[in-house]
C-alpha cells in the first residue's frame, strides 16, 4: 500500500469511527457530520503534505470543494436564523 | 491498488455512500445520513487521489539502462579500479560531485588541486589526474529535498538516518527502509529496495562496475545526503548491491 492509499484509508477509518461516536451520541443534524469530516479531512490532508509537498497542492481542489460545501451550509443556517 | 479496482472500490463507496444518504433521507434517519457521507467521501477521495499517472520501474529503466551502460564502458577504459570520493558541499546550493582518480594507486584525495574543467590535476604530482563527476544520485537528492521540504545540510548527524529514512521512504516512496551505524571511520547503510526494484537491478547488472564504485542512483542521493549533512569528504569503500539490498560502506576523510 503506498504513502496515498495509507493517508486515504487513515481517513476513512478517522471518519466512519467518528461517524459512529456522533451515531452514539445521537447527532441527528448532517451538517454536524460533515463539518467534522471536513475537520478531519484538514487534518489529515496537513499531516500527509507535511510529508510530502507535491500532495498539499494535489489536494487543493477537493479542499476547495469541502469549503464551498461548508459555506453552503453556513449560509443556509444564517439565513435559517436571520429568516 | 491498480487503476480499475480502485474505480470499482470507489464507484461502490460512492454509490454505497448515495444509497444510505437518499435511505435517510426517505425515512427520517439523519444519523445514518452521517454514515452515507462518510461512504460518499471516502469513495470521492478513492476515485480522486491516486489518479496521477504512474511509470513502469522497467520503462525507467529501459529508458535510462543505455546511458549507463556507455558510462560503465567509459570509465571501464579510463579508471579502471579506483574507489570513488564524495566531495564535501561547501554551501547549500552546491551540486553533490564525485572525484574519480584515474590511477588506480590514489587511495587519498589529492591536497591541491589543479581544475580543467571536469579534469583535475594534482599540483604536486602531474600523474595524480582524476575526473570531478555530478553524482549519479545528485538529481534524486535534489527532488528528495524539494518534496520533503527539507535541507540535508541543515541536518545533524544524531537526525540524519531518520530524516533520510522520512524522506526516501515516506516522501518520495523511491526506497522500501533504510538502515545505518556509525562507525569510528564512518558509516554503514543498508537500504531495501522499493517500488524501483527492477529498474535498479537492471542497472546495477548492466553497469555492476559503475555501480560498485559510485554507487547507483539510490545509493548516491543517500550518500550525498551523508557527506551534505556530514560536511566532510568520503570515500566509497563498497556499494554493494544483493537482492533486494543495497549494502554502502564509507569512511569519512
Amino acid at each position: 500500500m503506498g504513502y496515498v492509499e495509507k493517508c486515504v484509508f487513515f481517513y476513512g477509518v478517522w471518519i466512519i469511527f467518528s461517524g459512529l461516536v456522533l451515531m452514539y451520541m445521537g447527532v441527528q443534524r448532517i451538517e454536524i457530520y460533515y463539518t467534522v469530516y471536513l475537520i478531519e479531512f484538514l487534518v489529515t490532508a496537513e499531516l500527509a503534505s507535511s510529508f510530502r509537498r507535491r500532495l498539499g497542492s494535489d489536494l487543493r481542489p477537493i479542499i476547495l470543494v469541502f469549503l464551498a460545501g461548508f459555506l453552503y451550509i453556513l449560509a443556509e443556517r444564517v439565513l435559517q436564523i436571520l429568516g | 491498488m491498480n487503476l480499475p479496482r480502485r474505480w470499482s472500490i470507489g464507484i461502490c463507496l460512492v454509490s454505497f455512500g448515495v444509497v444510505i444518504l437518499l435511505a435517510s433521507i426517505f425515512f427520517g434517519q439523519t444519523n445514518l445520513g452521517g454514515m452515507g457521507l462518510a461512504s460518499l467521501l471516502i469513495g470521492l477521495l478513492v476515485l480522486y487521489v491516486p489518479s496521477q499517472t504512474t511509470v513502469e520501474p522497467d520503462l525507467v529503466g529501459a529508458c535510462a539502462l543505455s546511458s549507463f551502460i556507455n558510462i560503465e564502458r567509459f570509465l571501464l577504459e579510463i579508471s579502471p579500479q579506483s574507489r570513488a570520493f564524495y566531495l564535501r558541499v561547501n554551501d547549500r546550493l552546491d551540486t553533490p560531485q564525485v572525484y574519480l582518480p584515474m590511477s588506480d594507486d590514489s587511495a587519498t584525495l589529492p591536497s591541491t588541486v589543479h581544475g580543467r574543467g571536469s579534469l583535475i590535476v594534482d599540483k604536486r604530482d602531474d600523474n595524480r589526474i582524476g575526473l570531478i563527476l555530478e553524482a549519479p544520485g545528485a538529481s534524486l537528492l535534489a527532488l528528495i529535498e524539494a518534496e520533503a521540504a527539507i535541507d540535508f545540510y541543515d541536518v545533524e548527524r544524531g537526525n540524519i538516518l531518520d530524516v533520510l529514512r522520512s524522506s526516501m521512504v515516506e516522501s518520495v516512496e523511491a526506497v522500501g527502509d533504510i538502515r545505518g551505524s556509525f562507525t569510528d571511520m564512518g558509516l554503514r547503510l543498508k537500504i531495501r529496495e522499493g517500488p524501483l526494484l527492477g529498474m535498479y537491478q537492471s542497472i546495477t547488472k548492466s553497469a555492476l562496475n559503475t555501480a560498485r564504485r559510485i554507487g547507483c542512483p539510490i545509493c548516491s542521493a543517500a550518500i550525498c545526503a551523508i557527506v551534505k549533512s556530514e560536511k566532510k569528504n568520503a570515500r566509497v569503500e563498497n556499494a554493494r548491491h544483493e537482492l533486494g539490498y543495497h549494502d554502502i560502506t564509507l569512511t569519512f576523510l
